[in-house]
């Protein structure tokens, strides 16, 4: 069985792009496709114009690193407070504590959790822990932000505070790519792919 | 630099964020170093007396050589040594080894003329034997508390010579450098010892001092000097003898080191089921490490610093728990495994020596251990997909 068949699109540079459709059709292997955390079995997805499906570990990490991930299951590391784990995706890149520091309290702040950062994830709500994980997929200052239903059984103030950082950040020329049935953030979308076991079976372009 | 450190700091700060798992891990680390440890230490210090008893001996150690081994050599012997050139000292030693008490204690009985007994050897109670005074002897504390033996106590006539049986009594015991002397020794006058082995005229060994660089030329002018039909010599200098000392010692360390492997590969195996506790929360953390950015070898970075600590740790408390349990403790329990005749207790102060080499090989088995329960699973997750991992 194929998570995802026959699909090809491209996701143009500034671009907002939605993907929706119902569940188990394939949205989240889609993203994980693009943001290369899977390998395709067939066919490949390129980057910038460089096939990556074929890429070595370490290639496809530096690609992930230009790109922020939001998880539908947040995907926060439990023994780390929520600083930490905003910023433990830049230690690796050389970022000082200091700078780590600042991103997190600016970003944390932006998302109304200026209060929690020494919290656990375990304290917060799911809608807290949802803005942390949006916290750190935006504070590499990513080129894309893929994020697979961000706003999904959230506390509708959460989604909101989520949609609108979203938008604000393609304001800014960051490629947004999101699974979401929230009409917040479809409605932002340039382009709407819906997508249907497994396949791309209607493409909207909408104004943005 | 500053990248790496950051990500070694990650490694340092995991110790505290899996404190459970790192606790157990770090005991059963040093649970399975405390006795190697300890043992190497007993083993480090008996090879260091041992060495200590040969460079304070003689230079020479003369015997005859029968069927190609040490046999006998006739007192005649002192006589042709004494005269040649470079020879200071020439003393003719017995040295033979019997059973004593109900429970046939093993003991070894040296009789030498009672003004060369051994200069490390100090009597705390009594005196030393008397020259012509038979069957007088001085014992090692161990041995006289294990044959409860006291000053003054006599002894059953426990041999027969041509001459019959005597009492023997005991009219010193000693405290020595070498603790493994207090264990075994019995100290006795030439003739006693000759009496007591039914030797009469013949020595095991005879000590030769010599002046410094004379040893070589001694030993051939000894040749010389009493070979004959009947004795051929066996001259063996101090050096060969450090040589061919600690065999027994290494022997015993072997047996002890072969026991410790097949313990270690047993341990391996527990500390891969402690260090599997939480083995899913580690592997889905490595997804996400992963999945946000961080490189298989950094997330291995970060797993060897944590592996390295806690080798660290590991080593450190089997260190510490090593010294209390040889010094404060007195080898309780291990000691006789090194130690003929100590029992689980030593009266004696358990010879041993903590050196950086034992300390380091441990750390090295450490972080074997160690490495083989975290970094191989943390290689796992971490060459694993993604999303695989974090599931």
């Amino acid at each position: 069985m194929r998570a995802v068949d026959g699909v090809s699109l491209a996701v143009e540079p500034g671009s907002f792009t939605a993907v929706v459709g119902p569940s188990g059709s394939g949205k989240t292997t889609l993203l994980a496709l693009l943001g290369a955390l899977e390998r395709p079995t067939h066919g490949d997805v390129a980057f910038d114009g460089r096939a990556v499906g074929k890429f070595s570990d370490a290639e496809r990490t530096r690609i992930r690193r230009r790109m922020g991930f939001i998880f539908q299951s947040f995907a926060l590391v439990p023994r780390l407070s929520v600083w930490e784990n905003v910023t433990y995706p830049l230690i690796p890149r050389g970022i000082p504590r200091s700078e780590r520091l600042r991103r997190a309290i600016e970003l944390l702040t932006a998302l109304g959790l200026a209060d929690r950062l020494t919290a656990r994830p375990e304290e917060l709500s799911g809608g807290e822990q949802q803005r942390v994980a949006v916290a750190r997929a935006l504070a590499g200052d990513p080129d894309v932000v893929i994020a697979d239903e961000p706003t999904s059984n959230l506390d509708p103030e959460s989604a909101e505070v989520i949609a609108r950082l979203l938008r604000d950040r393609h304001a800014r020329g960051t490629v947004v790519l999101v699974a979401s049935h929230d009409q917040r953030l479809i409605a932002a979308a340039g382009r709407v792919y819906q997508m249907a076991r497994g396949r791309i079976v209607d493409e909207q372009a909408t104004a943005e | 630099m500053g990248r790496f450190l950051a990500i070694a700091q990650t490694g340092v700060a995991s110790l505290a964020l899996h404190p459970l798992r790192n606790l157990v891990t770090a005991i059963a680390v040093t649970v399975l170093l405390l006795p190697f440890l300890a043992g190497l230490a007993i083993a480090q210090g008996i090879e260091e007396q041992a060495e200590a008893s040969i460079r304070f001996g003689s230079d020479l150690y003369v015997t005859r050589e029968e069927f190609g081994r040490n046999a006998p050599i006739p007192l005649a012997a002192l006589d042709a040594i004494r005269p040649l050139e470079g020879v200071t000292k020439v003393v003719p030693r017995i040295v033979g080894a019997m059973t004593l008490g109900k429970d046939d204690e093993p003991v070894v009985v040296v009789g030498m003329p009672v003004s060369e007994f051994p200069a490390e050897v100090r009597c705390i109670q009594g005196r030393l034997p008397r020259p012509g005074k038979p069957n007088e002897f001085v014992i090692g504390t161990e041995l006289a508390r294990r044959l409860n033996l006291k000053l003054g106590s006599r002894i059953l006539p426990f041999y027969h010579n041509d001459r019959g049986e005597s009492i023997s009594v005991i009219v010193g015991v000693f405290e020595a450098d070498a603790p493994i002397w207090q264990a075994r020794l019995i100290l006795t006058p030439f003739e006693t010892a000759a009496d007591l082995f039914n030797e009469s005229g013949r020595a095991t060994d005879l000590l030769v001092w010599c002046r410094p660089r004379y040893e070589e030329q001694l030993r051939s002018a000894i040749r010389h000097a009493i070979v004959s039909s009947r004795v051929r010599p066996r001259i063996t200098t101090r050096g060969e003898l450090e040589a061919l000392l600690p065999r027994d010692l290494l022997h015993r360390a072997g047996i002890f080191n072969l026991h410790f492997v097949l313990v270690f590969t047993v341990g391996i195996l527990v500390v891969l089921v402690t260090s599997g506790i939480g083995l899913s929360e580690r592997r889905r953390e490595i997804g996400i490490l992963k999945a946000t950015g961080w490189q298989t070898d950094e997330v291995l970075l970060r797993a060897f610093v944590e592996s390295s600590l806690l080798s660290l740790a590991g080593v450190s408390l089997a260190l510490v728990l090593a010294g209390i349990w040889l010094k404060v403790l007195n080898g309780y329990g291990i000691a006789g495994l090194f130690l003929t005749g100590a029992d689980l207790s030593p009266a004696f102060a358990v010879p041993s020596r903590l050196t950086p080499v034992p300390a380091l090989l441990g750390f090295v088995l450490s972080f074997a251990l160690v490495t083989s329960g975290t970094l191989y699973s943390s290689w796992r997750a971490a060459s694993a997909t993604t999303l695989e991992a974090m599931r």
